[in-house]
This record gives C-alpha cells, structure tokens and sequence, in this order.
C-alpha cells in the first residue's frame, strides 16, 4: 500500500503542459527523488501535489491519492487541513520563507496551533540539531544563518507532523558543508517518524545520498523510474546516462565531457515523438515517429525508451593522461593580498572595526595552467579574484604579472568571466556592441567586426549571432557571449568566478568543454574562483582552499584533493556528496562560519575543527610545506 | 498678422519634436518596440492615448500665436493689435466673441440674474447672443435644440465613417494594435463634438461666466495651460533628476552625500510655502519690469514658464531618489563591473550601461507625474500662486467659481465644465500612464 500514488498527472498553462502525465508512487517511510535539469517539470509537480500551483496553471488531468483521499477532487478548505497535516513542503530558499518580522518560535508555534501537531518550538528546533535551541527560538530570521533557517523550515514543516515531506531543492542555497548537516537532519528525522519524502533534486550526489526510489523528469514526463541501486548501476534512458557523463570528476580529466547538445526544450513544443530525440546520441528514426512506451527492465525499473536492451550498460568513463608538470615562471604572482571593508558606526561614521574579506592571500599562476580558488560562500574567494584586477582595491599586498607590479585596473592582460549569465551581459546592448565595448575602450588595433565573428565561432556561437539581444539566448550561451567578451582583447589570464554554478549539468559540461579546449589553443591561464570540487577535480592543475579570508591548503591537485592535510579540506571533500559513495566514511562540521568582522583567535578553523587542541586557539599556523608544491597552514601538520 | 513666438510655445514643439524622434529612434531598439507593442495591444492604453491626442491636437492649436494686423489708416506702417491670438481663437472667433453680461446657465436664452428692465420692472434680460437666432419664438427652443443635436450626431458619424473606411482600407496597426478601442473612442467623441459644434453655433453650451465670457471656450482654452504645465515641468526637472540621480548612485561619497542633503533638505521644506514664495518674487520680478514683455500674453506666459520651472525645481527629488537607488543597483552588474575591467570610463558607463537600463524608470516617471502636475496647477492657481489671473486655466476657473456655489439657485456649470475636461485629462493620462508602465516595468507579471 502506498503513502502517495500519483496517476497520469498533468498540470497545463496556457497552451504549454510542464507536467504531462507522471505516474509514480511513494510508500510509508520511503523517499522518492525527481531527478531533473531546470524546466524539466519537478516543482510543478511538487505544487500540484499540494493544489499550490500558480494561478495561472491548473491540473488538467490525472489523480493524486494520499491515503485514502482523492487530492485532485477535495474542496479547498479539507485541503488546507492536509497542507502541513499530511504534507508538508519545504522550499528551496530558506531566506525568503521565514517571515523577517517574527521570531522563529512563534512561526513554528503557529504552525502547531494551524495543526494541533503535539510538541513544543524548542523541541522541534532541537530535533532539528539547532544547537542552543531554547535561545534560538527567541530570535528572529536574520539572525540565523542559511543552514539554521532551513533546519528552523523544516522543523516548521515538522509541526503538524506530516507523513510526506516534500522537499524542493532543500539544499540547493547552501554550502556543501551545511548541506552534509541539513541531509543529514532530514535523513535521521525520517528514520525516527517514520516520514515519507519526495525529494526534489538536480543533484546526482544529492539523490544518490538519499533516495530509495529515483525518477528521471524530462520535458514534462518521467522518462526512467528504478530503485537507486539499480539506477546508480546502471541507468537505463540515454537522458539518464548522458547526465552521468556530464558530471565533472577525476575520471574524465583532459577528456572532453559529454554534454548533450541544445537545451530543454520550451514549454509550448508539440512533440510526436521521444521527447528527448532532438538531443539523444543514439536516436533512431523510430524515436521520432511515436512516444515510446514504458518498458520494464525488471528489478523495478522501467524506461521510457525504445532501444534499452542493448545499451544497459554503466556511463562509460574515459581516462586521459595528464599532462607534464609545466614548470614554468609564474604569470600572476599575488603576496599577501588583503581586502578589508571598514565597518562605520555612529553620525560622524567613524570606523569601528574591519571585515577582513581577504586577509593575506598569497598565490602563484604559470600560464596555460588552472588554479582553482576553492571555498564556500562568503570566504572571500570572489573578492580576492575581484581584487585581482583591482575591481576592488586591495587594501594591502601586492600583484605582479608577468614581472610588474599592477597598481590600478589591470585592463588588458587579465579578464574576468561572472556567475551569472543573465546578469553580466547589458540587456540594452547588442552581441557585437558587447563583445566590441573592451576592444573599443582599449583600442585593440585591427578590424573588430571581423574580429568579432571570430570570437564567436571561437566560443561556438554563429558569426551572425552578433546584431541579436542578450535575451534571445539561453544561460549557457550567455555565458559563451561573456566568455567572447573576456577575449575579444586578448588577455592571457582569466579570472572565473563560478561561471558555470548558474547552469544545468550538461550546459556546464559544454562551458567546461569550452574553456579547457581554449586553454589548450590559447595558451591561457585561468582562475577559477568556484565551490564545486567535482569541477576543480576535472579541470584544475593546483588548488587553493579559502577559509575565511584566508588560504588553509594548497598544491597540485592530486596532492590536495587525493590526501587533504588541513581538517577543513577534510571536511569539505568528504561534504560533497558523491554518486558512486556509498557508506564512505564522513566528517561532518557543526555550526556555521564565523563572520570575518570578528575572526576567531588563532587559527580561524578551530571552533568547528574536530581535532582542535589548545594550541589552535594561541596564534594563526605558519604555512608547513609538505612538498615543493603542497602548504597547509596547520599545526597538525606540522606535527604529523 | 505677425507671428508671436512666446517660449512656452517652442518649449511645447520642441517636446512634440523630442516625441516623434524619440518614437522614430525607438522602432529601431527591439525591447523598445516590443513594450510599445504591448501599449498598443492594450485597449484601454488605446482608448486614452486617443483621447490625449485629442486634447494635444486642441493644445498644440492653441500655442500657434500671432498678432492680428490692424485695419490699416491711411499708408502708415502696418500696425498690429496688442491682443495676442492663437490659432484656436481664430477657430473658436464665434465663441470668444459672442460674450454676454453675466451668467447665463447652458443653452439658456436669458440672463441668470434678474435685472431692471426699462420701465418693465424686473425681469430676466434677453442674452445678446443666446439664443438670438430664435427671436420671439421662445417656445420653438427645444425643438430647435433637439434638431441641432440630431444633425449633430449624423455630422458625427458622417465624420467617423472616412476614418473608419481609411483604417480598414489601409489595414492601419496591422496585427495586434488595438485599433477597435481607438476606432470606439473616436467615435464616442465624435458622436459628443458633433452636437456640442452645432448647438454652440447658437448657443452657449456650458453657460458663460460672471463676465459673459463662454465656458466652453474657456475650458478649451485651459486644456493648453494644463498640458504644458503637466509636460513642460518634466521636461525641466529631468535632466537635473537623472544627472543627479545617476551621479549619486553611481560616483557615491562625498557626491553622493551632498545630493542627498540637497533633495532631503528641499523635500523637507513645505511644497506649497516654498513654490508661493518663489512665484511671488517672480512677479515682482516681472511686474518691476514691464519693459521686457510687448504684450499682456508675453508677461503671463512668462509667469507660466515661471510656475513650471518652480514645480520642476521642487518635484524632481522624487524621481532623483528613485533612479539613485536603482543606479546603486545596477553598478554592482556584473556587465558593470566587466566594463570596468576593460578600463572603460565612469562617463562611458554612466551613458552605455547605467542610463539605458534606467530609461524605463524614466519613461514611466514622466508619464505618471503628468497627471498629478496638472492637478497641482489647478491647487495653486486656486491658492492664487498658480499661473498669471489672465491665463485661463482650470485652476483660475475654478477659483472664480467657488463663490458663486455658494449662491442660491447655484451657479454650478463653470466649475463642473472644468471638473469634467480635467477629469477627462487626468483619467486617460493615468490609465496611458499605468499601460506604460505595465509595459515597460521588468518586474511587472508578464
């Protein structure tokens, strides 16, 4: 007997169906994740489930049965009852659901009271693992960080004690390390009520982590149901394995990764056969003819796919050799950076203290190679890349590149690439006018209109694409527009601040694709500013690990991330979930990061170090050179 | 005849000029054209924008000044009246003219208020001009009335039916314009001037005023003074909003700090205690020197120019803050910051990257300040700060009938003539204003 079994669901908007008929079921206890890039369908799935669907779209067929209740056919106001009784959902940014004018107590209060759930605030929070609970529930959103406001969310959605919890992209705004706490909570919380869950999730690592059952959603339609053994084994639908191929790792470096061509297709596309056969590597004729069927593999896993027989076979992985050590002369030599913002109080804003964003960065970049800057949010890796190029000015240190000293904004040599695609390029500008605003300003000689398709076939883009507007292209060839923009004036370094954490899996496979075979031809060398380890695994030759303002760890790659020497290094790779690990052993931080305003004594890690000593707390670690290329700066290290 | 140029009068051209070069500049910018396709899909958007054009088209013939030539006296130099014209006088002759002793209410043939006949005690006078045409024939009124307003509506629809035929023959907005609710308003209007134009032929349609003077031509000659105050002022505090404005947001510090004081300390002193103080001493300016104006319409218009560039100096903090903080926004783009990384200059970011992305917020600032400015005119002149007592405005028409609602039977068309054509105005810039904006607004629901 299932929890939650849902039938032939569509839910239509306008002339557009963002879900056309997903079946699925959801036992007692069990967790289902819908596994999908953005716009395949998952959330509104989610919404119709809970009859939250925006007004403008409504469910236009199919049955959800809850028990014994008939979703789809109950009155809204029996309906009210179930949200946050039966189900309940949490959502993916914990900042905007908590109201900012109340104290978390009295939110998760209210939610009991909606629901007459048993149990008090402080109870919840704790079960939540919000440490200090009893004070914490006095306190209002903004003074919880990211983690702590979704535990607060989920111990609200806790309150009415609901058999499912549906949870959409939980952990998505978070950092790998709180993400390890936050599923972990969710995992534990689930053991002990015996709660089911459907789990919304673009991660593999993160689905892998926690399903039981897995679901593959493209365009609107389940293409692929299996048990997760079954589905990490061995996925059947070519979406499925061509979204494990497109996953950045160690396996695949210096190899090209597969990406899958084109995007998911828009809302109003009228299909007459496999929805995926406009990107699928092994389309047949027959895919486009009708809509394949479900077929069943046996062992509870059914594809929608007509040529599976075959190809049931593990993501096929490829190893390339790395190249030689280059040892060359560092192009961008960086000694004890350090960007502090000054903190004004009072009327006449006297400076009361510093936030130390970067404080005494130090870092070596020979050309052609990749450093990777590695930390999570709010270390200051993005303000040191910015600081780079005198975007911000450094408050202390030095750059040097290519052997001079660079004082003021570093035009020409070096470039910078942004996070998000929708917002580095002027919506008011064409193509070309973008691509040819650095080459004007700096007065690169040459014909720019030549030039300019140039840098456009370069990135894989059309020459004629130039005359058209930053909307008519996607995320993925935004950030190929910005990537041509970067150079257009020929730089030989290239700072990356996360330039593919906005996109989905296979577009941030075609951008890593992209850069590494520019490098290759261009000779250039990148900073790549990111909090993805499976990326800097994949594409970086050294790596440097920020905590605070600071870099605690950094090598060669190999060295850094094969046999991590600072705790925190520890941590944050054994954080990331992984797809192929199972039961692997892991350290889990507790509490947040501190606030670089008001860094801890010593070394700044110690508070949340499990193996801190006395010691820690005296003075910051000098640098232990472990090899000619490995530092850390810990004292257990040194000891070792 | 002699041309007057008077200020107001190519300040008003020229925004008509800066309208249809900014229209024929933005066919070519595409999200432009698409939010202006937008405004012309919504019907509503449409039905106003017709009615705006109506009262632009009665404005714009009523900033056409000159001064008639006097009947020549012998072989003298030409000498020209002092009276200042404009093309809509010329048009409206019948009516300015035709000018009675008093009150007389709509379509009346005696004077309001009983008077003292010669030697036939008191009564209520015959009009000089109301209603002369029936003669002793009082009783024929209503049937010529009712004739009048019949071919009135046939000289309506005769009217319309060209046009029609013209949009339909020429498939005029092919596509998604909503030329229905145009083609609709046009005909509402129509079917309304056609009566109004027979029967003040004959008749005083909205009454006169306490001077004799026809209402009808008064509010007619008001709609001038409401839409140059309502545009005229934008015109002038828009460069001094969006310079500042950009520069606050954009340069910060010490710049950015003395804007702020600037508007914070002009936005905490009284509106209306800040703007009778600076149009009182402009008329003393003006009334000091009578040597700089030729005619009596030179010094009022003066006094206009004057109210606009007051209204202007204390209204454009609001748009100033507004476009600050969205500018404090936008240099944090990263397409803000990449420019920076090529080196390219503040004043080059300041037009390329920060202005074009602000020019929504301008758009509909215009717009939507349009219709509070021209009630505001209507406030002050009713105060007795507004525009020059000469200037016919609905400000100083009101203000000259507030008295008379006081009387008994009550004098009541003057004040409703203004209230209707004001309200008429102001409704149809504030639902164009809202279409705007529904346009042009990025956050708003697609």
């Amino acid at each position: 007997m299932s929890l939650l079994s849902v039938r032939d669901l569509s839910v239509s908007i306008a002339a557009g169906k963002p879900v056309d008929g997903v079946s699925f079921d959801i036992a007692p206890g069990a967790t289902f994740a819908l596994l999908g890039e953005s716009g395949c369908g998952k959330s509104m799935t989610a919404l119709a489930l809970m009859r939250l669907l925006p007004e403008t779209a409504r469910i236009a067929g199919g049955s959800v049965r809850f028990g014994d209740t008939e979703l789809t056919q109950v009155p809204e106001r029996a309906m009210r009852g179930l949200r946050g009784g039966g189900m309940a959902m949490i959502f993916q940014e914990p900042g905007t659901s908590l109201n900012p004018v109340m104290t978390v107590g009295r939110q998760i209060e209210e939610a009991i009271e909606l629901h007459g759930g048993k149990g008090k605030a402080v109870e919840l929070l704790d079960a939540v693992g919000i440490p200090d609970a009893a004070r914490r529930v006095r306190e209002y959103p903004f003074q919880l960080s990211g983690g702590m406001k979704q535990r607060a969310m989920i111990a609200m959605a806790l309150a009415g004690d609901p058999q499912l919890l549906i949870a959409d992209e939980p952990t998505t705004a978070l950092d790998v390390t709180i993400q390890a706490q936050v599923l972990d909570v969710l995992r534990d919380l689930q053991r002990e009520r015996g709660m089911a869950m459907l789990l919304i999730s673009h991660d593999l690592g993160v689905v892998a982590r926690m399903a039981d059952h897995v679901g593959v959603m493209y365009a609107g339609q389940l293409v692929e149901v299996a048990p997760r053994e079954g589905f990490f084994s061995a996925p059947a639908h070519p979406y499925s394995r061509a979204l494990f191929a497109a996953l950045p790792d160690a396996a695949r470096r210096g190899g090209e990764l597969a990406s899958i061509p084109g995007s998911v297709p828009p809302l109003a596309t009228r299909f007459s056969g496999c929805r995926f056969a406009e990107r699928c590597a092994e389309v047949l004729p027959a895919c486009r003819e009708a809509p394949p069927a479900w077929r069943d593999l046996g062992e509870g896993q059914r594809v929608r796919c007509i040529r599976v027989e075959a190809e049931k076979s593990a993501p096929a992985t490829r190893r390339a050799e790395e190249g030689a050590l280059a040892a060359a002369e560092p192009l961008l030599t960086v000694a004890d950076l350090a960007v502090h913002f000054p903190i004004r109080r009072g009327i006449l804003q006297r400076t009361v203290g510093h936030v130390r964003a970067v404080d005494g960065v130090s870092l070596d970049l020979p050309a052609g190679r990749t450093l990777a800057l590695v930390g999570e949010s709010g270390c200051g890796k993005t303000t040191a890349g910015k600081a780079l190029l005198h975007l911000i000015p450094p408050t202390a240190g030095s750059v040097r590149f290519a052997g001079r000293a660079i004082a003021d904004l570093a035009a020409r040599d070096m470039q910078m690439v942004f996070q998000d695609p929708y917002g580095s390029l002027n919506p008011r500008l064409r193509i070309g006018e973008i691509i040819a605003e650095g080459m004007r300003a700096l007065a690169v000689p040459g014909d720019h209109g030549a030039r300019i398709g140039e840098l456009l076939v370069q990135v894989g883009l059309a020459a004629e694409m130039a005359g058209r507007w930053p909307h008519e292209f996607s995320g993925g060839q935004r950030q190929r527009i910005a990537i041509a923009r970067a150079l257009a004036v020929n730089p030989k370094l290239l700072v990356l601040d996360e330039p593919t954490s906005a996109l989905d899996v296979s577009v941030q496979a075609q951008i890593l694709n992209l850069l590494r075979e520019l490098q290759a031809r261009l000779g250039l060398a990148y900073l790549f500013i990111t909090h993805n380890i499976a990326v800097v695994d994949y594409i970086a030759h050294e790596v440097a690990v920020m905590y605070l303002g600071r870099i605690v760890e950094r090598g060669q790659v190999q060295e850094v991330l094969r046999a991590p020497r600072h705790p925190y290094t520890q941590a944050l790779l054994s954080a990331v979930p992984r797809v192929d690990a199972q039961g692997q052993e892991r350290l889990v931080l507790q509490g947040d990061m501190p606030s670089p305003a008001n860094p801890p004594t010593g070394c700044h890690f110690h508070p949340r170090c499990p193996r801190a000593t006395a010691e820690c707390a005296a003075s910051y670690p000098q640098e232990t050179r472990l090899s000619a290329t490995h530092g850390v700066r810990c004292v257990l290290a040194g000891a070792a | 005849m002699k041309i007057v140029p008077l200020w107001s009068d190519a300040l008003l051209i020229l925004l008509l000029a800066l309208v249809v070069a900014g229209a024929w500049w933005s066919r070519k910018q595409a999200h432009l054209k698409d939010a202006w396709r937008k405004v012309g899909a919504s019907g509503t958007a449409m039905a106003a924008a017709t009615v705006l054009a109506a009262f632009v088209v009665v404005g714009v013939l009523d900033s056409l000044h000159y001064r008639p030539a006097l009947p020549a006296k012998g072989d003298g130099p030409v000498q020209y009246s002092n009276e200042v014209l404009s093309v809509l006088d010329a048009l409206l002759l019948p009516l300015k003219s035709r000018s009675e002793k008093t009150y007389s209410a709509p379509l009346a043939t005696h004077l309001f208020a009983k008077e003292s006949l010669d030697g036939e005690g008191r009564d209520f006078p015959r009009l000089k001009h109301g209603g002369v045409h029936l003669g002793q024939d009082l009783a024929a009124q209503d049937g010529d009335i009712a004739m009048r307003v019949l071919t009135g509506l046939g000289l309506g629809v005769a009217l319309w039916l060209p046009l029609w035929f013209w949009v339909r023959k020429r498939k005029i907005g092919a596509g998604d314009t909503a030329m229905g609710s145009v083609l609709g308003t046009a005909f509402v209007m129509l079917l309304v001037a056609g009566p109004v134009a027979l029967l003040s032929a004959g008749y005083h349609v909205l009454g006169t005023d306490k001077v004799g003077q026809d209402v009808l031509y008064l509010t007619l000659k008001s709609i001038r003074t409401g839409l140059l105050i309502g545009t005229l002022t934008t015109l002038i505090m828009l460069p001094a909003a969006v310079l500042l404005g950009i520069l606050a947001g954009y340069v910060g510090g010490w710049v950015d700090d003395l804007i702020q004081y600037l508007y914070t300390v002009l936005n905490s002193i009284p509106g209306v205690l800040l703007i009778a103080a600076a149009v009182l001493m402009m008329q003393v300016i003006i009334d000091t020197h009578p040597e700089w104006f030729a005619t009596s319409a030179e010094r009022a218009d003066a006094r206009l120019l004057a109210l606009c560039l007051i209204l202007g100096v204390t209204s454009w903090t609001g748009l100033a803050r507004l476009l600050r903080g969205e500018t404090l926004k936008l240099r944090e783009m990263d397409y803000v910051q990449a420019a920076r990384a090529f080196g390219v200059g503040r004043l080059a970011i300041m037009l390329r990257h920060i202005l074009p992305n602000l020019m929504h917020i301008v758009l509909i600032a215009l717009v939507m300040d349009f219709s509070g400015l021209v009630l505001a005119e209507a406030v002050l002149s009713y105060v007795g700060i507004g525009v020059d007592p000469n200037t016919i405005s609905f400000g100083t028409m009101i203000n000259a009938a507030r008295m008379e609602l006081a009387r008994e039977p009550m004098v009541w068309w003057s004040l409703a003539a203004a209230f209707a054509f004001m309200f008429a105005l102001v409704l149809a810039a504030n639902l164009f204003a809202d279409a705007v904006r529904d346009a042009f607004d990025p956050r708003a629901v697609k």
